[in-house]
């Protein structure tokens, strides 16, 4: 098996004390207690100096600015429930995988002869699986996913065998619990082919806190289509690592919440490695939300894309900050960046960071945001078709938008879009 | 006597200033069923303006005169109500809508125009039957339904686009801004065909266009020369003839 090559932190933080606050490491104490898994164990200490060394975010700290830092803190400081006994339905032979989580426990799942389900507690935790995640977990550039790592009751694993096409559908739902934290590793192994559904249900109070990291050998192909709860405070962290000729394609699809924030690490750690990363929300009333992406050519002829849009409507805000880091010798990598933002109401809010950091010098790289409203010749073209004012709006915020959407297959597009149109509707764009 | 379909009275518009620059000084022009109008002028002398200012266009200031479309005064419209009532503007420059496909834009217009008229909205299925029979008039790919609008079309797609929203809008009167512009010839034919399958006793089309070479194929009933914002001659399709002879400085002076 093949370990996913480390890679260190893109962003290296200025030097700070790291406040470990008190609650949190009495609940990582007990965690480690309830748990006589020396595996575990050693993988919750990585992901808690991860931590230590991240800190608790604070809006001053420069990828949270724009994210409400009392929401971030009061979520991310929340009691850690006790580990229990919980029950688990299972079944192998399944035709797909599918884990659904209540309240971060393992309810049920069900999995495919051929598809590996390994939970990191277990004594018979493939060794090489255990380096490589614990690895990466060490060099962790995102606080709230390293306490997730630390805090997850259970972290899994997943692994797909070389050549083996599957699907799978990870559902969290979290109606009650004030707390969650998810831990989820994806091994892809050479040309396996894996179509990842990502979805949450949670409560207006809940708190989800999740990370997942997915490591490609070289030929895998991985299609991970998420969708963000219409409610809740939600903190989502996926870390992509590609190797020789691995292809990723990520759409995420937000009406935003209270606290929505989804932070993309995506490393391309060989060359031919692609990664096509795409998101769609429609935002109203006073939802937020909020992407990070950091991509990183750590290679020279891979191909990274990133087409981010949101559509504005009342008094809700979005924010992407977005930075392509291409390192010295990535030569001949093609990068291209894209963040655009409809505003449909005086008070709404957009924040674009898009930032390009290159140290090589034959490289194919373009960055840019827009924030806009509609394009009025479109506007009018649309009207001098007997389109009234508000069809002619919800037609062209779709078109926006659509262009994000593309590379869901059908039935998943459609249902993306039914999703967006229900928050445009209420928010009266259409 | 007959009704006029489209009377234009006295129109004055402008593109508000500082400092003000009035474009349309005046022109009164009348369409009676089954005409065909060609208005052809010099370059700046407000041609591409008039149909902009009948269609509602925004950047346009109206400061004076009437458009009666059915007795109703255009004007007093909203540019999507105009449209609705029957007026269709046909684009110099088409506008690319990424993201639409040409099929639903098309399909949300006709049922649009459809709810009007008092007619039943047309259904996705039924809508693509009246779509590709339109489609086959004028030649075009099926492949330009799920395109988004006008993205990545040529110049003479484009207009064969337009020519396809007016067939599927059945549109009271046309005004078509300078469709032969950027055509090559056949694509010229093809338009040209198009408009006039579109030609019926009861509908009336206004061609605004810089050459006298789209005359050649969609035969006008009349011809205006437009200079300097207003209408200096009119006169039968021989008008148009002398023009491309004599160039436009013998009426303009």
């Amino acid at each position: 098996m093949t370990t996913p090559t480390a890679t260190s932190p893109v962003n290296m933080r200025d030097a700070r004390v790291p406040e470990v606050p008190e609650a949190l490491s009495t609940a990582a104490d007990a965690l480690r207690a309830a748990s006589p898994s020396p595996a575990l164990q050693s993988f919750r200490a990585a992901a808690w100096s991860a931590f230590a060394r991240l800190g608790l975010p604070e809006t001053k700290h420069e990828d949270f600015s724009y994210v409400s830092a009392a929401d971030l803190k009061s979520s991310l400081l929340r009691p850690v429930a006790p580990p229990a006994a919980a029950m688990v339905e299972g079944s192998v032979g399944s035709a797909a995988v599918a884990l659904d989580f209540t309240d971060g426990n393992l309810a049920s799942f069900t999995v495919p002869d051929n598809v590996g389900l390994h939970a990191l507690a277990e004594e018979d935790f493939p060794a090489a699986l255990r380096t490589a995640w614990t690895t990466l977990v060490e060099h962790e550039i995102d606080a709230p996913a390293a306490l997730a790592w630390a805090l997850a009751r259970q972290p899994l694993a997943v692994t797909v065998p070389r050549d083996l096409k599957t699907t799978v559908r990870v559902h969290a739902l979290q109606k009650d619990a004030a707390r969650a934290d998810l831990a989820l590793f994806f091994r892809l192994e050479a040309n396996a082919d894996a179509e990842v559904v990502l979805e949450a249900d949670l409560g207006a109070d809940a708190f989800a806190n999740a990370a997942l990291a997915f490591s490609l050998a070289p030929g895998a192909r991985l299609r991970v289509l998420q969708a963000d709860a219409a409610e809740g405070l939600q903190l989502l962290k996926l870390r992509f690592d590609l190797e020789q000729d691995a292809r990723v394609e990520f759409l995420s699809v937000s009406t935003g919440s209270r606290l929505a924030r989804l932070a993309l690490e995506a490393n391309l750690n060989a060359p031919g490695a692609q990664v096509d990363l795409r998101g769609a929300a429609a935002v109203n009333e006073t939802n937020r939300v909020h992407r990070h992406l950091r991509i990183r050519h750590a290679a020279p002829h891979c191909t990274s894309n990133q087409l981010f849009k949101a559509v504005v409507l009342g008094t809700a805000r979005s924010s992407v900050d977005g930075t392509v880091t291409v390192d010295r010798g990535a030569q001949q990598t093609d990068a291209r960046q894209l963040l655009q933002h409809q505003l449909l109401s005086a008070e709404a809010r957009a924040d674009a960071k898009p930032r390009l950091l290159i140290h090589a010098d034959d490289v194919k790289c373009s960055h840019g945001a827009t924030v806009g409203k509609t394009d009025p010749a479109q506007f009018f073209y649309l009207r001098s078709r007997g389109l009234t004012p508000a069809a002619a709006n919800a037609l062209l915020t779709q078109a926006f938008l659509g262009e994000a959407l593309d590379l869901a297959p059908d039935g998943a597009r459609s249902a993306a879009w039914a999703t967006l149109a229900s928050a445009l509707h209420a928010g009266g764009a259409a | 006597m007959t009704t006029p379909l489209l009377q234009i009275t006295d129109l004055r518009a402008s593109l508000p200033g500082p400092p003000q620059v009035e474009i349309l000084k005046g022109i009164s022009l009348t369409i009676n069923p089954g005409e065909v109008h060609a208005i052809m002028g010099p370059n700046g002398s407000g041609k591409s303006t008039l149909s902009k200012v009948a269609a509602g266009h925004p950047d346009y200031e109206v400061t004076g005169g009437t458009i009666l479309l059915g007795g109703e005064n255009l004007l007093d419209l909203e540019p999507d109500a105009r449209a609705r009532k029957g007026l269709f503007m046909g684009f110099q420059y088409p506008v690319e809508i990424p993201g639409v496909s040409n099929a639903e834009f098309l399909r949300i217009a006709a049922n649009a125009r459809r709810k009007e008229r008092g007619e039943e909205e047309l259904d996705p299925f039924d809508f693509q039957e009246l779509l590709t029979e339109k489609m086959k008039v004028l030649d075009m790919d099926a492949r330009f339904k799920e395109r988004g609008v006008n993205q990545g079309f040529s110049g003479g797609e484009k207009k064969r686009n337009e020519i396809l929203q007016m067939a599927i809008l059945e549109p009271t009167v046309a005004i078509l801004d300078e469709t032969d512009s950027g055509l090559d010839v056949d694509a010229l034919r093809i338009v040209s065909a198009g408009i006039n399958a579109l030609r019926r006793p009861d509908n009336g089309v206004l061609l605004i266009t810089h050459y006298q070479r789209l005359l050649d194929y969609v035969q006008p009933d009349f011809v205006h020369i437009l200079a300097h914002g207003k209408i200096l001659k009119s006169g039968g399709k021989d008008l148009a003839l002398e023009v491309e002879t004599r160039g436009y400085d013998w009426i303009t002076g």
